[in-house]
Protein backbone atom coordinates (compact mmCIF):
# COMPACT_ATOMS: atom_id res chain seq x y z
CA UNK A 1 0.00 0.00 0.00
CA UNK A 2 1.53 3.16 -0.43
CA UNK A 3 0.56 5.26 2.18
CA UNK A 4 0.67 8.37 0.49
CA UNK A 5 -1.79 8.01 -1.73
CA UNK A 6 -4.02 5.98 1.05
CA UNK A 7 -4.33 8.75 2.99
CA UNK A 8 -5.13 11.34 -0.03
CA UNK A 9 -7.70 9.16 -1.26
CA UNK A 10 -9.35 9.21 2.30
CA UNK A 11 -9.11 13.37 2.46
CA UNK A 12 -11.05 13.42 -0.82
CA UNK A 13 -13.65 12.08 0.88
CA UNK A 14 -14.28 15.69 2.63
CA UNK A 15 -13.41 17.98 -1.22
CA UNK A 16 -15.94 20.33 -1.46
CA UNK A 17 -17.86 19.23 1.59
CA UNK A 18 -18.32 21.63 4.69
CA UNK A 19 -17.86 20.35 8.15
CA UNK A 20 -21.44 18.63 8.67
CA UNK A 21 -21.74 17.04 5.50
CA UNK A 22 -18.08 16.00 6.11
CA UNK A 23 -19.14 14.31 8.93
CA UNK A 24 -21.63 12.47 7.33
CA UNK A 25 -19.52 11.56 4.58
CA UNK A 26 -16.99 9.65 7.64
CA UNK A 27 -20.03 8.19 9.10
CA UNK A 28 -20.69 6.72 5.50
CA UNK A 29 -17.70 5.49 5.04
CA UNK A 30 -17.12 4.05 8.33
CA UNK A 31 -20.12 1.61 7.30
CA UNK A 32 -18.64 0.87 3.90
CA UNK A 33 -15.46 -0.15 5.34
CA UNK A 34 -16.87 -2.21 8.12
CA UNK A 35 -19.10 -4.09 5.95
CA UNK A 36 -16.11 -4.48 2.96
CA UNK A 37 -14.28 -6.48 6.12
CA UNK A 38 -17.21 -8.53 7.21
CA UNK A 39 -16.06 -9.29 10.61
CA UNK A 40 -18.26 -8.21 13.45
CA UNK A 41 -14.78 -9.25 16.16
CA UNK A 42 -12.65 -7.51 13.72
CA UNK A 43 -14.50 -4.33 13.51
CA UNK A 44 -14.60 -4.60 17.93
CA UNK A 45 -11.10 -5.31 18.01
CA UNK A 46 -10.91 -1.86 15.71
CA UNK A 47 -13.70 0.06 17.59
CA UNK A 48 -11.37 -0.77 20.70
CA UNK A 49 -8.40 0.75 18.98
CA UNK A 50 -9.83 3.87 17.79
CA UNK A 51 -11.14 5.00 20.93
CA UNK A 52 -8.16 3.75 22.97
CA UNK A 53 -6.69 7.23 23.32
CA UNK A 54 -9.49 8.08 25.54
CA UNK A 55 -10.44 4.92 27.23
CA UNK A 56 -8.54 4.42 30.55
CA UNK A 57 -5.83 1.47 30.42
CA UNK A 58 -7.82 -1.68 31.62
CA UNK A 59 -5.78 -3.61 34.14
CA UNK A 60 -4.93 -7.21 33.42
CA UNK A 61 -7.51 -9.68 33.16
CA UNK A 62 -10.57 -7.32 33.54
CA UNK A 63 -13.08 -8.46 30.61
CA UNK A 64 -15.51 -5.85 31.82
CA UNK A 65 -16.81 -2.94 29.66
CA UNK A 66 -15.92 0.60 30.83
CA UNK A 67 -19.53 1.24 32.39
CA UNK A 68 -19.22 -1.48 34.57
CA UNK A 69 -15.62 -0.65 35.83
CA UNK B 1 -39.79 12.55 0.53
CA UNK B 2 -41.52 15.91 2.13
CA UNK B 3 -44.02 15.24 4.91
CA UNK B 4 -46.02 17.56 7.70
CA UNK B 5 -46.29 16.45 11.56
CA UNK B 6 -49.96 16.34 12.56
CA UNK B 7 -48.75 15.46 16.23
CA UNK B 8 -46.14 15.13 18.57
CA UNK B 9 -46.20 13.91 21.69
CA UNK B 10 -43.60 12.80 23.83
CA UNK B 11 -43.59 9.02 26.24
CA UNK B 12 -41.04 7.46 28.41
CA UNK B 13 -40.37 4.44 28.73
CA UNK B 14 -37.98 1.82 30.73
CA UNK B 15 -35.61 -1.51 29.48
CA UNK B 16 -34.95 -2.93 33.02
CA UNK B 17 -36.09 -6.53 35.27
CA UNK B 18 -35.85 -7.81 38.67
CA UNK B 19 -32.66 -9.76 39.46
CA UNK B 20 -34.96 -12.36 40.77
CA UNK B 21 -38.47 -13.52 39.45
CA UNK B 22 -38.79 -15.89 42.59
CA UNK B 23 -39.12 -15.39 45.77
CA UNK B 24 -39.72 -18.32 48.03
CA UNK B 25 -43.76 -18.10 47.25
CA UNK B 26 -43.88 -14.80 45.14
CA UNK B 27 -43.77 -15.06 41.75
CA UNK B 28 -43.35 -12.18 39.36
CA UNK B 29 -44.45 -12.17 35.57
CA UNK B 30 -44.53 -9.96 32.70
CA UNK B 31 -44.47 -6.12 33.89
CA UNK B 32 -44.40 -6.52 37.23
CA UNK B 33 -40.79 -8.80 36.16
CA UNK B 34 -39.22 -7.20 33.67
CA UNK B 35 -40.00 -3.43 31.10
CA UNK B 36 -39.07 -3.22 28.16
CA UNK B 37 -39.78 -0.04 25.18
CA UNK B 38 -42.60 -0.68 23.25
CA UNK B 39 -40.64 -1.90 20.09
CA UNK B 40 -40.86 -5.30 18.66
CA UNK B 41 -44.19 -6.28 20.66
CA UNK B 42 -42.14 -7.99 23.59
CA UNK B 43 -44.15 -6.82 26.56
CA UNK B 44 -47.07 -8.19 25.68
CA UNK B 45 -45.75 -11.03 24.35
CA UNK B 46 -43.32 -11.40 27.02
CA UNK B 47 -45.89 -11.65 29.58
CA UNK B 48 -48.26 -14.09 28.10
CA UNK B 49 -44.73 -16.46 27.39
CA UNK B 50 -43.92 -16.28 30.84
CA UNK B 51 -47.25 -17.31 31.84
CA UNK B 52 -46.99 -20.23 29.61
CA UNK B 53 -43.67 -20.91 30.73
CA UNK B 54 -44.83 -20.37 34.47
CA UNK B 55 -48.31 -22.80 34.81
CA UNK B 56 -47.66 -25.91 33.90
CA UNK B 57 -44.67 -26.32 36.78
CA UNK B 58 -46.89 -24.78 39.02
CA UNK B 59 -49.43 -26.77 38.02
CA UNK B 60 -46.95 -29.86 38.53
CA UNK B 61 -45.46 -28.58 41.77
CA UNK B 62 -48.94 -28.16 43.42
CA UNK B 63 -50.02 -31.42 42.20
CA UNK B 64 -46.79 -33.01 44.04
CA UNK B 65 -45.57 -34.54 41.32
CA UNK B 66 -42.11 -31.97 40.78
CA UNK B 67 -40.07 -30.21 43.61
CA UNK B 68 -40.61 -26.28 44.04
CA UNK B 69 -37.01 -26.02 42.90
CA UNK B 70 -38.68 -26.43 39.40
CA UNK B 71 -40.30 -23.16 39.80
CA UNK B 72 -36.46 -22.08 39.73
CA UNK B 73 -36.60 -22.89 35.88
CA UNK B 74 -39.10 -20.70 35.70
CA UNK B 75 -36.93 -17.90 36.59
CA UNK B 76 -33.67 -18.91 34.49
CA UNK B 77 -35.66 -19.54 31.47
CA UNK B 78 -37.77 -16.31 31.52
CA UNK B 79 -34.80 -14.42 32.68
CA UNK B 80 -32.77 -15.35 29.89
CA UNK B 81 -35.84 -14.71 27.61
CA UNK B 82 -36.27 -11.25 29.37
CA UNK B 83 -32.29 -10.46 28.57
CA UNK B 84 -32.96 -10.99 25.31
CA UNK B 85 -36.06 -8.75 24.92
CA UNK B 86 -34.16 -5.83 26.65
CA UNK B 87 -31.13 -6.09 24.37
CA UNK B 88 -33.18 -5.82 21.35
CA UNK B 89 -35.44 -2.83 23.00
CA UNK B 90 -32.08 -1.39 23.84
CA UNK B 91 -31.15 -1.67 20.72
CA UNK B 92 -34.07 -0.66 18.69
CA UNK B 93 -34.21 2.53 21.06
CA UNK B 94 -30.49 3.80 20.00
CA UNK B 95 -32.00 3.32 16.71
CA UNK B 96 -35.03 5.08 17.09
CA UNK B 97 -33.44 7.64 19.24
CA UNK B 98 -30.25 8.02 19.12
CA UNK B 99 -28.36 10.04 22.07
CA UNK B 100 -25.98 12.51 21.02
CA UNK B 101 -24.93 14.59 17.67
CA UNK B 102 -22.20 11.64 16.82
CA UNK B 103 -24.71 8.51 17.20
CA UNK B 104 -27.30 10.32 15.35
CA UNK B 105 -25.10 10.61 12.43
CA UNK B 106 -24.25 6.76 12.51
CA UNK B 107 -28.00 6.69 12.16
CA UNK B 108 -28.83 9.33 9.17
CA UNK B 109 -25.71 7.53 7.63
CA UNK B 110 -27.29 4.23 7.75
CA UNK B 111 -30.48 5.59 6.41
CA UNK B 112 -29.40 7.09 4.06
CA UNK B 113 -26.99 4.11 2.79
CA UNK B 114 -30.00 1.78 2.76
CA UNK B 115 -31.81 3.00 -0.57
CA UNK B 116 -28.37 1.33 -2.37
CA UNK B 117 -26.90 -1.37 -0.17
CA UNK B 118 -28.86 -4.01 1.24
CA UNK B 119 -26.17 -4.11 4.27
CA UNK B 120 -27.58 -0.93 5.69
CA UNK B 121 -31.29 -2.01 4.87
CA UNK B 122 -30.74 -4.62 7.10
CA UNK B 123 -29.54 -2.77 9.66
CA UNK B 124 -32.52 -0.34 9.86
CA UNK B 125 -34.07 -1.38 13.31
CA UNK B 126 -37.53 -0.01 14.21
CA UNK B 127 -38.25 -2.60 16.58
CA UNK B 128 -37.04 -6.19 15.77
CA UNK B 129 -40.44 -8.09 15.76
CA UNK B 130 -41.01 -10.56 19.31
CA UNK B 131 -40.18 -14.39 18.45
CA UNK B 132 -40.34 -16.89 20.59
CA UNK B 133 -36.83 -17.03 22.14
CA UNK B 134 -34.04 -20.23 22.22
CA UNK B 135 -34.32 -21.90 25.89
CA UNK B 136 -30.88 -22.55 26.62
CA UNK B 137 -30.09 -26.96 25.48
CA UNK B 138 -29.14 -27.73 29.46
CA UNK B 139 -31.37 -27.21 32.45
CA UNK B 140 -34.74 -28.60 31.68
CA UNK B 141 -33.56 -29.48 28.46
CA UNK B 142 -31.93 -32.79 26.86
CA UNK B 143 -29.26 -32.07 24.13
CA UNK B 144 -28.91 -33.91 21.23
CA UNK B 145 -27.31 -37.08 21.68
CA UNK B 146 -26.86 -37.15 17.72
CA UNK B 147 -26.21 -34.90 15.13
CA UNK B 148 -29.53 -33.34 14.09
CA UNK B 149 -29.07 -31.37 11.32
CA UNK B 150 -32.22 -28.56 10.72
CA UNK B 151 -35.44 -29.19 12.78
CA UNK B 152 -36.21 -27.91 15.85
CA UNK B 153 -33.68 -28.22 18.45
CA UNK B 154 -33.76 -28.54 22.17
CA UNK B 155 -35.22 -25.23 23.83
CA UNK B 156 -37.23 -24.10 20.93
CA UNK B 157 -40.50 -23.69 20.40
CA UNK B 158 -42.58 -25.89 18.18
CA UNK B 159 -43.75 -24.77 14.59
CA UNK B 160 -47.10 -25.11 13.25
CA UNK B 161 -47.98 -27.64 10.39
CA UNK B 162 -51.07 -28.35 8.75
CA UNK B 163 -51.98 -32.04 9.34
CA UNK B 164 -55.52 -33.94 8.83
CA UNK B 165 -56.89 -35.89 11.29
CA UNK B 166 -58.12 -40.15 10.96
CA UNK B 167 -61.61 -39.03 9.14
CA UNK B 168 -60.14 -36.28 7.22
CA UNK B 169 -60.72 -33.30 9.58
CA UNK B 170 -57.87 -30.86 9.17
CA UNK B 171 -56.03 -29.43 12.46
CA UNK B 172 -52.87 -28.00 13.00
CA UNK B 173 -49.82 -29.90 14.89
CA UNK B 174 -50.07 -26.84 17.36
CA UNK B 175 -53.73 -28.30 18.38
CA UNK B 176 -52.27 -31.22 18.72
CA UNK B 177 -49.24 -30.74 21.80
CA UNK B 178 -49.60 -28.66 24.54
CA UNK B 179 -51.03 -28.09 27.99
CA UNK B 180 -49.81 -31.46 29.04
CA UNK B 181 -45.91 -33.62 27.54
CA UNK B 182 -46.16 -35.01 24.67
CA UNK B 183 -43.63 -37.57 23.07
CA UNK B 184 -44.16 -36.93 19.10
CA UNK B 185 -43.38 -40.24 17.25
CA UNK B 186 -43.05 -39.77 13.51
CA UNK B 187 -43.73 -43.38 11.63
CA UNK B 188 -42.88 -44.99 14.59
CA UNK B 189 -42.77 -49.06 14.57
CA UNK B 190 -46.02 -50.49 15.93
CA UNK B 191 -44.12 -52.32 18.94
CA UNK B 192 -42.08 -49.41 19.71
CA UNK B 193 -45.30 -47.51 20.51
CA UNK B 194 -47.09 -49.78 22.14
CA UNK B 195 -43.84 -50.29 24.52
CA UNK B 196 -43.70 -46.46 25.19
CA UNK B 197 -47.25 -46.28 25.86
CA UNK B 198 -47.23 -48.81 28.07
CA UNK B 199 -44.51 -46.90 29.91
CA UNK B 200 -45.44 -43.87 30.19
CA UNK B 201 -48.91 -45.09 31.86
CA UNK B 202 -46.98 -45.58 34.67
CA UNK B 203 -45.18 -42.57 35.24
CA UNK B 204 -46.40 -39.64 37.68
CA UNK B 205 -46.07 -37.21 35.36
CA UNK B 206 -47.47 -39.01 32.10
CA UNK B 207 -47.14 -37.65 28.35
CA UNK B 208 -49.52 -37.98 25.39
CA UNK B 209 -48.20 -39.85 22.74
CA UNK B 210 -48.82 -38.11 18.80
CA UNK B 211 -48.15 -39.83 16.00
CA UNK B 212 -47.57 -38.30 12.90
CA UNK B 213 -47.56 -40.18 9.56
CA UNK B 214 -46.85 -38.69 5.73
CA UNK B 215 -48.64 -41.50 4.19
CA UNK B 216 -52.13 -42.39 5.85
CA UNK B 217 -52.48 -46.23 6.85
CA UNK B 218 -55.53 -47.83 5.99
CA UNK B 219 -56.30 -48.95 9.61
CA UNK B 220 -56.61 -47.24 12.96
CA UNK B 221 -57.16 -44.00 13.82
CA UNK B 222 -54.58 -43.13 16.80
CA UNK B 223 -52.11 -40.74 13.90
CA UNK B 224 -52.25 -37.47 12.26
CA UNK B 225 -51.44 -37.60 8.71
CA UNK B 226 -49.01 -34.88 7.71
CA UNK B 227 -50.31 -34.86 4.74
CA UNK B 228 -48.15 -31.32 3.06
CA UNK B 229 -45.44 -32.83 5.05
CA UNK B 230 -44.31 -29.74 6.89
CA UNK B 231 -44.22 -30.95 9.83
CA UNK B 232 -41.42 -33.59 8.30
CA UNK B 233 -39.79 -30.81 6.66
CA UNK B 234 -39.50 -28.03 9.69
CA UNK B 235 -38.92 -30.33 12.41
CA UNK B 236 -36.42 -32.64 10.22
CA UNK B 237 -37.97 -35.38 11.15
CA UNK B 238 -36.97 -39.21 9.84
CA UNK B 239 -38.85 -42.22 10.12
CA UNK B 240 -39.27 -43.73 13.48
CA UNK B 241 -37.61 -40.60 15.40
CA UNK B 242 -39.48 -39.13 18.52
CA UNK B 243 -39.57 -35.94 20.25
CA UNK B 244 -40.51 -35.00 23.49
CA UNK B 245 -42.55 -31.61 23.99
CA UNK B 246 -43.06 -29.62 27.08
CA UNK B 247 -46.50 -28.77 27.86
CA UNK B 248 -45.85 -25.38 26.50
CA UNK B 249 -44.84 -26.59 23.30
CA UNK B 250 -41.08 -25.88 23.82
CA UNK B 251 -39.08 -28.94 22.69
CA UNK B 252 -37.36 -30.39 25.11
CA UNK B 253 -35.38 -33.69 24.10
CA UNK B 254 -35.90 -35.50 20.23
CA UNK B 255 -34.18 -38.57 19.64
CA UNK B 256 -33.23 -40.63 16.25
CA UNK B 257 -35.11 -43.68 17.53
CA UNK B 258 -37.80 -44.39 20.10
CA UNK B 259 -36.18 -45.64 23.29
CA UNK B 260 -38.67 -46.04 26.47
CA UNK B 261 -35.97 -45.45 29.07
CA UNK B 262 -34.10 -42.13 27.24
CA UNK B 263 -37.39 -40.65 26.98
CA UNK B 264 -38.29 -41.21 30.82
CA UNK B 265 -35.31 -39.46 31.54
CA UNK B 266 -35.46 -36.48 29.29
CA UNK B 267 -39.34 -35.95 31.08
CA UNK B 268 -38.10 -36.63 34.54
CA UNK B 269 -35.49 -33.52 33.62
CA UNK B 270 -38.29 -31.74 32.03
CA UNK B 271 -40.46 -31.71 34.78
CA UNK B 272 -37.57 -31.20 37.23
CA UNK B 273 -37.67 -34.08 38.65
CA UNK B 274 -34.32 -34.86 38.31
CA UNK B 275 -30.89 -32.55 37.42
CA UNK B 276 -28.86 -32.67 34.33
CA UNK B 277 -27.13 -36.13 35.02
CA UNK B 278 -23.52 -35.03 35.27
CA UNK B 279 -24.81 -32.63 38.02
CA UNK B 280 -26.44 -35.98 39.76
CA UNK B 281 -23.32 -37.57 39.56
CA UNK B 282 -21.54 -35.24 41.32
CA UNK B 283 -24.51 -34.85 44.28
Amino acid sequence: VNPDALYAALVDLHRGLDDDQSALAEARLTLLLAEALGDVERVRRLVAEARAIFDKPREAGDARPEEER
Amino acid sequence: MPFELEWVSLYTFQCRRLARFRHGRVLFLGDAAHQVSPFGARGGNSGIQDSDNLAWKLALVIAGKAPASLLDSYESERGFAADENILHSTRSTEFISPKGKARRRLRDAVLSLAADHGFARAMVNSGRLSVPCILPAEGLQTPDAEPWPGGVPPGAALPDAPLRAAGGRDCWLLGAVGGRFAVLLFEPEAAAEARLADTLRHHPVGADIVVLRSMAPATGDAWLHDHARLAEQRLALQPGCACLMRPDQHVAARWRAVDAKAILAALDRAAGRTGPPNIEAAA
